[in-house]
């Protein structure tokens, strides 16, 4: 779809940054992502993603609002309390861009929804607070070969990747087990979600509009306490349970 | 806040010794009570052979996170170590040099 004369308006601003431009607008404009949880990462990063004018935004997010999520989940305002956070989630980014598409699922991924959710989307965003719904997006992305951004966080520190199956390390490179000893409830300053969100969501539009360099075969580690941004490499795991017997498409046997 | 941990390997090898910083990253900081630990390794030490002298006297939690075995511990395998910008193998010897750092990241998942 074209970009109509008030959408060119609206996103004037960024069409004027070098690379995107209104090709990559438009490109935007025609893209789906999905988002799961859209708390204190995703809530954020759903609101960038529609500031920008992507297209459709598919939103996984089960449970009622509670009043720990108000620190940090943007998204859920205190009339909202005890109402399930999809639906303010919904009304929110509406009220920010009603032009876009939102297809909201009020519940977070599980095995029998994940297949579904990630075939809509062109990309994939992992803002769960749990390893298992982590792991389980990663290998769904991994079968269906679409991209993930992941993003993540503890207290004041942050960290990002961006998943190219086939190409990258996949989570499960990365973490090959669900770690002990992580609990549902960390330690979190909502700036720091939303730092790590707002990275996360530009990964997400450079790569759906086809500008600047990824965040690929790299890990960006951000650390508030000391403002420290540092840059790892990481590697495919030879022996990942997940991603190390995946052929491309060119090099699968014909069946 | 520094400290610094003698492991046993001193009073065997005390003129092979070598000096590594170990920053604690994410979930082991927390548990730490110190940020960043310098230890005294053998030369050559792998961070396998590293993590023992790291949690000798440390808490269960921090050990949890950090190192998996039971009679001898080494790094878990989601705990990425990262020296120069890389992450580097736990079982690779002679990769840390005298004065170098070390960086410990278990995985983080929060949103």
């Amino acid at each position: 779809m074209e970009l109509t004369d008030r959408e060119r308006a609206i996103y004037e601003w960024q069409i004027w940054v070098k690379g995107l431009g209104e090709t990559g607008q438009q490109k935007l404009k025609n893209s789906t992502a999905l988002v799961t949880r859209v708390g204190g990462l995703g809530g954020p990063l759903a609101q960038s993603l529609a500031a920008a004018g992507l297209g459709k935004l598919i939103l996984a997010h089960g449970g009622d609002t509670k009043s720990s999520d108000l620190n940090r989940q943007i998204l859920q305002t205190h009339d909202q309390l005890g109402k399930p956070r999809i639906e303010s989630c919904r009304r929110r980014l509406l009220e920010l861009n009603p032009r876009i598409k939102i297809e909201t699922c009020g519940e977070n991924v599980t095995e029998e929804n994940v297949r579904g959710l990630v075939s809509e989307a062109d990309l994939i965003f992992d803002c769960a607070p749990l390893f298992e719904e982590r792991l389980l997006l990663n290998r769904e992305c991994v079968r269906q070969q679409k991209p993930l951004v992941d993003a993540a966080m503890f207290e004041m520190e942050g960290q990002l990747t961006t998943i190219i199956p086939g190409q990258t390390p996949c989570l499960a490179c990365l973490y090959p087990e669900v770690p002990p000893g992580w609990k549902r409830e960390f330690p979190v300053i909502g700036a720091v979600s939303a730092t790590m969100a707002n990275l996360a969501a530009l990964e997400g539009l450079k790569l759906l509009a086809g500008f600047g360099e990824l965040l690929t075969n790299r890990m960006l580690i951000f650390d508030a306490r000391s403002m420290d941004f540092s840059k790892i490499a990481i590697q495919r795991r030879p022996d990942c349970p997940v991603c190390s017997s995946y052929k491309p498409p060119a090099a699968q046997e014909p069946i | 806040m520094l400290q610094t941990f003698h492991g046993p390997q001193r009073l065997l090898s005390f003129f092979s010794q070598v000096k590594i910083t170990v920053q604690l990253l994410g979930q082991a900081r927390q548990l730490s009570p110190s940020d960043r630990v310098v230890l005294n390794v053998e030369d050559g030490s792998s961070v396998d052979e590293i993590v023992p002298v790291l949690l000798d006297g440390a808490s269960d939690s921090l050990r949890m996170v950090l190192s998996e075995g039971t009679e001898a511990l080494q790094l878990r395998r989601s705990v990425m170590a990262i020296h120069n910008d890389q992450t580097i193998e736990p079982a690779t010897r002679d990769l840390l040099k005298d004065g170098d750092a070390l960086s410990l990241l278990p995985p983080m998942s929060g949103g």
